[in-house]
C-alpha cells in the first residue's frame, strides 16, 4: 500500500496521472487478448449500425411493407447480400434495422433495470436485517420465482404489445439480479474498516452509499451489464420469434427467423442469415464481457 | 441431517407463502389489463346481460381480495383453477392435458444435459489445454451464445430437410384409450405399443437436442472450471502421494466436489428449460404446456395466466429445493441457508 502511494506521488510529480496510467495498463492487457478485441469490434460495429443504420442500409424502403414480387426469393448475391424474402425485400437491409432495434431494446432494459436494481440493492445491503431490507429482498425473490421469459411475456402482452413494453417486460424480470448482486457486495463491504470509520465519523448514509460503496462495485456491475446485454438480446429475440415486441412490418431478427421457417429448405437464407446475426451479436457482447471481467477482476486483486 | 430436513421444511413453507403472494400479484396485474377480457372472449354481439352473468360467475364483479380468495379456495379444495376464457374449459383440465407432455420433453432434456454436460466437461478438464479441450471450449462458447430457436432451425434444416432422418415436426396421434399419465412416450410404453413409442421417440429427438445443446455447453463450461480448480487443490496432490489409485482419485476425490457448482447450475438450467421450451414447441409443433402458456398469454386469458404463472412458480420452487437437497447431500459442510 505504502509503496503504491509513493509511486503514485512520484508519478504525479512527473506530471503523469496515475488513473490514466492504470487505464492504459488495463487497455494494454485487454488489447493483448484477440478474443476480447474481436468482441469489442463486433460491439462497436453493432453500435455503428445502430447509429448510422438508416443512412447506410442499401434498401431503406424495405424496412416497411413493400412488395416487389418480381424480386422475391432471390438467393444471396451482389445486389442482395443476404437474398430477398417472400415480398422481394432485401434481407440484409432488414437485418441491419433489426440489429438496431435489438440494441435499442437491450439498452432500454439496462437503463431501467440497472439503476432500479442497484439502488434497491444498495438500500437493502446497507440496512441488512432491517424491515426495509427484508421487504426489498422478498420482493426480489418474488420476481425471481417464475421464469424470466414468462414474466416478460406476461407483462408485455398485458399492456400494449410492442417495442417499449417488450423492454419493460424484460426489465421487470431483470432488475432482481442486480439487486441481489449489489446486496451481496454491499453486505460484504459493510464490514470493511474504512466503511465503519466513515460511519463513525458521522458521514451521511447517502454519501456513504454513493461515494464509498458505489465506486467499489461499479466494475462488477459494468462487467455484468456487458454480459447481460447478450442474454437480453437473446431474450428479446426469443420474444419477437413468437410475435412479442417489435411489430411487423418493422423487422426484428427473431421474427425474421420465425417467418422464414415456412420457406425451409429452399429459401434457407431467410432463417439462417438472421439467426447467424443474433449469434454474432451475442457472441460479441459475451466476449467483451469476459474480456472486461479478466481485466477488472485482476485489477481488484 | 435433522438440521437439513428442518431447513428444507422451512424453505418449503417459505416457498408456499411466496407462491400465494405471487398469485395475488398476478391477479392484481390482470385487473390492470385494459379492456374487459370477458367481453372480448364472448364477442361483440353478446347481450349485456350474458356478459354480466359470466362476469359474476367468474367473480370478476367482486373486489380483488374476494376474487383471489375464491380462486384459492377452488384450487385448494377441488383443484379448480377457474375457467379459461380461451379454451372454455377448466384450466385444471388444460394443465392435465398439456403439462405432462412438456414435463416429458424437459425430463429427457434434463437427463441428456446432465450426462453430456458432465461428460464433455470432464473430458475437457482431463485433457486440459489440448486441441480437444480447445475445440470443446470453442463449441461450448458458441453454444452459449446461440438461441435455442437457431439451433432448432439448423437441426431441422440438416436432419429433416436435407438428410430426411427425422420428421419436420408434429407428433403422432396417441389414441385416447392409451392415455395414462399424459406423457406421450411413457403412455405408449405402459400400454406396450413399442411401434408407436418408436414414432414418438423419433419425433422427440430434434426438440430434445435443440433444447439441450445450449445448456450442455454451459454445463460443460462450469464443470470443466470446477474440475480444473480441484485438480490443483492440495488435497488431490496429497491423495496422489498417499497412493490413491487413479480411478478412485478421479471418481471420488475429484468428481464429487466438482459436482457442487455443476449441480447448482444444473438446477438453474433445468428450470430455465421449462421456460424456454415454448419456442421449441412452436418450431416443432409439439402440443405441450409452453405452447399452451403462449396462447393463454397472447389471448390475455385471466385464469389461464394465473394458473400458468402459478405452475411455473411451483416447478421453479421444486427444482430449487431438489438442488438444495442434492448440494447438501454432496457437501456436508454446506448448511442450507434459509435466513433470507
Amino acid at each position: 500500500m505504502m509503496t503504491k502511494d509513493l509511486k503514485a506521488t512520484a508519478a504525479m510529480e512527473q506530471g503523469v496521472n496515475p488513473r490514466v496510467e492504470a487505464l492504459k495498463k488495463s487497455w494494454y492487457k485487454f488489447s493483448r487478448n484477440p478474443l476480447s478485441m474481436l468482441g469489442l469490434i463486433v460491439v462497436l460495429l453493432v453500435i455503428f449500425i445502430a447509429i448510422f443504420g438508416p443512412y447506410i442500409v442499401p434498401y431503406p424502403e424495405d424496412a416497411g411493407l413493400v412488395t416487389k414480387i418480381a424480386e422475391s426469393f432471390q438467393g444471396p448475391s451482389g445486389a442482395h447480400l443476404a437474398g430477398t424474402d417472400e415480398y422481394g425485400r432485401d434481407v440484409f437491409s432488414r437485418m441491419l434495422i433489426g440489429t438496431r432495434s435489438s440494441l435499442v431494446i437491450g439498452l432500454l432494459v439496462l437503463a431501467i433495470s440497472v439503476p432500479l436494481g442497484v439502488i434497491l440493492g444498495l438500500i437493502a445491503g446497507y440496512y441488512k436485517g432491517k424491515l426495509i431490507s427484508r421487504l426489498i429482498m422478498w420482493l426480489t425473490e418474488l420476481f425471481m420465482a417464475i421464469p424470466p421469459l414468462i414474466l416478460a411475456m406476461v407483462v408485455c402482452t398485458m399492456f400494449t404489445n410492442g417495442y417499449l413494453f417488450a423492454a419493460i417486460g424484460i426489465a421487470v424480470a431483470w432488475w432482481p439480479w442486480y439487486t441481489r448482486m449489489t446486496y451481496n457486495m454491499v453486505t460484504s463491504l459493510s464490514n470493511e474498516l474504512y466503511i465503519v470509520y466513515t460511519e463513525l465519523s458521522g458521514v451521511k448514509v447517502l454519501k456513504i452509499l454513493l461515494s464509498e460503496m458505489l465506486p467499489n462495485i461499479t466494475s462488477s456491475i459494468v462487467t455484468k451489464m456487458s454480459l447481460d446485454m447478450g442474454s437480453i438480446i437473446l431474450t428479446a429475440s426469443s420474444m419477437s420469434f413468437v410475435g412479442l415486441g417489435v411489430q411487423p412490418p418493422e423487422p426484428s431478427l427473431g421474427a425474421m427467423v420465425s417467418d422464414g421457417i415456412a420457406y425451409l429448405p429452399e429459401f434457407w437464407w431467410l432463417t439462417v442469415m438472421p439467426a447467424a446475426v443474433v449469434v454474432l451479436i451475442v457472441l460479441g457482447f459475451n466476449l467483451l464481457g469476459d474480456g472486461l471481467n479478466d481485466v477488472l477482476s485482476v485489477e481488484e486483486k | 441431517m435433522r438440521k437439513t430436513i428442518l431447513a428444507i421444511v422451512k424453505k418449503l413453507l417459505h416457498t408456499i407463502v411466496l407462491l400465494l403472494v405471487l398469485s395475488f400479484v398476478v391477479f392484481s396485474f390482470i385487473r390492470l389489463i385494459p379492456g374487459d377480457p370477458v367481453r372480448i372472449s364472448m364477442g361483440p354481439m353478446t347481450p349485456e346481460e350474458t356478459i354480466a352473468q359470466k362476469r359474476s360467475e367468474l367473480y370478476f364483479d367482486r373486489s380483488l381480495p374476494v376474487q383471489w380468495a375464491h380462486w384459492l379456495k377452488g384450487v385448494v379444495t377441488e383443484g379448480d383453477f377457474g375457467e379459461s376464457l380461451f379454451t372454455h374449459r377448466n384450466v385444471a383440465e388444460d394443465i392435465k392435458q398439456y403439462l405432462p407432455k412438456s414435463l416429458e420433453l424437459v425430463f429427457y432434456c434434463a437427463i441428456f444435459i446432465l450426462i453430456m454436460g458432465v461428460l464433455v466437461g470432464t473430458i475437457s478438464a482431463i485433457f486440459k489445454n489440448s486441441w480437444l479441450d480447445n475445440l470443446i471450449r470453442f463449441i461450448s462458447y458458441l453454444g452459449v451464445c446461440t438461441p435455442a430457436y437457431a439451433i432448432g432451425v439448423l437441426l431441422l434444416l440438416v436432419f429433416s430437410y436435407t438428410l430426411g432422418i427425422f420428421p419436420i415436426g408434429g407428433m403422432p396421434n396417441i389414441p385416447d384409450n392409451y392415455v395414462r399419465t399424459g406423457m406421450m412416450g411413457l403412455d405408449c410404453l405402459l400400454v406396450g405399443d413399442f411401434a408407436l413409442f418408436g414414432q414418438v421417440f423419433k419425433c422427440m429427438v430434434l426438440p430434445v437436442l435443440s433444447l439441450s445443446l445450449g445448456s450442455i455447453a454451459y454445463m460443460a463450461r462450469i464443470h470443466r472450471g470446477a474440475m480444473v480448480e480441484n485438480i490443483n487443490a492440495d488435497y488431490i496432490a496429497f491423495a496422489q502421494v498417499a497412493g490413491v489409485s487413479q480411478g478412485k482419485l478421479v471418481m471420488k476425490h475429484l468428481m464429487k466436489p466438482s459436482f457442487i457448482p455443476t449441480l447448482t447450475i444444473y438446477g438453474l438450467q433445468v428450470a430455465s428449460l421449462i421456460g424456454n421450451a415454448f419456442i421449441i414447441e412452436v418450431i416443432f409443433r409439439y402440443p405441450g404446456f409452453s405452447q399452451y402458456s403462449l396462447n393463454v398469454i397472447q389471448n390475455k386469458d385471466p385464469y389461464g395466466i394465473v394458473a400458468v404463472t402459478f405452475v411455473f412458480g411451483i416447478i421453479f420452487a421444486v427444482v430449487n429445493i431438489l438442488v438444495d437437497i442434492g448440494v447438501a447431500f454432496l457437501d456436508p459442510r454446506i448448511r442450507i441457508n434459509t435466513s433470507e
